[in-house]
C-alpha cells in the first residue's frame, strides 16, 4: 500500500505564467519518457523480480517517480496560473485549452494521451532491467532538451535541474540491479535461463 | 523559502537517496548509519512541520474538532516556501 506525504519532493514555487513552456514540460508527465511511464513500468516489473534487492530498489525507484508526476504536475500548474484568453490563443496553448481548459491531462508534448505502450514488463529481469537503464537515459536526455527549452525560467530549470540528477541516480541503482541479476546466474551464458520463469538451468538445453 | 520546509525537504530528500544506495547494499555499515541519524532527523523535521502547517499525512490528524487535514495546503499550490 501507499500513503501520501501532503509535500513536494523538492519545492516548486514558480512565479511566471508560460503556456508555451507548459505545453512542453507536460511531456514529462505523460509523454514516451515520463514519469507515470517510467512509475508504472517499475512497480509492474518488481512482480517478476526473483531477487530482494532488485525487488526493493523497484518498489522504491517506482514510488519516486509517482512523487515525481507531482512535481511535473505542479510546474504545469503554476506555468498556467491567471491565463488571459489573449496568453491561450498568442502561446500555442489553444489545442490543450480546448480539450483540457488548464486541468493536468497525462499526454506528451505533441499532444498524445498517455500509452502504456510506451513501458514494456517482460518478466525476465536481465530484459527489464536493461530496459528501465535506458529509460532513464531517455528521460535525462528528454529533461536536458527541456533545459534549453527554459533558459529564461531560472524557477523552472531549477526544479528540472533536479528531475534530471535523480534519472542519472536511478540509472546508477538499475545498474547495480543487473549486477545483482548477473551475479546470480550462470557466469559462462547470462541467458540459459530465465530466472523470473524456468524451474532450473538446463531448462533451455 | 521558509526554513520549516527546506529542512523537511533536504533531509528527506538525502534520506530517500539513502534509502535507494541501501536497496542495493543491504550490508553497507556506513550507509546504514547515515540512515540511522537522517532517520531520527527526518522525524524531528516532521513534528516541526507538522506544527507550523498541520498534517503531512492524513493519519496524523492531532485536531478533535476538525479534520486538518484537508484544510492545509495542497503543494501544488506553492507560495509555501
Amino acid at each position: 500500500m501507499w500513503i501520501y506525504e501532503k509535500r513536494l519532493q523538492y519545492p516548486v514555487n514558480i512565479k511566471e505564467t508560460n503556456p508555451k513552456l507548459a505545453t512542453a514540460i507536460i511531456s514529462q508527465y505523460g509523454g514516451p519518457d515520463g514519469e507515470a511511464a517510467a512509475s508504472f513500468r517499475y512497480l509492474s516489473q518488481r512482480y517478476a523480480m526473483p531477487y530482494k534487492e532488485a525487488c526493493a530498489a523497484l518498489t522504491d525507484i517506482g514510488t519516486e517517480e509517482l512523487a515525481h508526476m507531482e512535481i511535473i504536475a505542479s510546474i504545469v500548474k503554476q506555468l498556467t496560473r491567471n491565463l488571459t484568453m489573449k496568453q491561450i490563443e498568442d502561446c500555442g496553448f489553444a489545442p490543450y485549452y480546448t480539450d483540457h481548459t488548464i486541468g493536468i491531462y497525462p499526454q506528451s508534448a505533441g499532444g498524445t494521451p498517455f500509452t502504456t505502450a510506451y513501458l514494456q514488463s517482460k518478466g525476465d529481469p536481465i530484459t527489464d532491467l536493461t530496459e528501465d537503464m535506458a529509460a532513464e537515459q531517455k528521460a535525462r536526455t528528454t529533461y536536458d532538451n527541456l533545459l534549453r527549452l527554459c533558459k529564461d525560467s531560472p524557477d523552472v530549470c531549477d526544479v528540472l535541474k533536479f528531475l534530471r540528477e535523480r534519472e542519472v541516480v536511478h540509472f546508477q541503482r538499475f545498474g547495480e540491479c543487473l549486477q545483482i541479476v548477473n551475479d546470480h546466474l550462470d557466469s559462462n551464458n547470462f541467458y540459459a535461463f530465465n530466472p523470473a520463469f524456468d524451474r532450473s538451468s538446463n531448462c533451455l538445453g | 523559502m521558509n526554513n520549516t520546509v527546506k529542512s523537511l525537504a533536504s533531509i528527506g530528500l538525502v534520506l530517500y537517496d539513502i534509502i535507494l544506495y541501501l536497496d542495493t547494499h543491504p550490508c553497507d555499515k556506513a550507509a546504514l548509519k547515515a540512515y540511522h541519524v537522517y532517520r531520527s532527523m527526518y522525524k524531528e523535521a516532521v513534528e516541526n512541520y507538522e506544527q507550523q502547517y498541520g498534517p503531512l499525512t492524513a493519519n496524523c490528524n492531532e485536531n478533535e474538532n476538525y479534520f486538518d487535514w484537508v484544510n492545509s495546503p495542497w503543494p501544488w499550490e506553492g507560495g509555501m516556501c
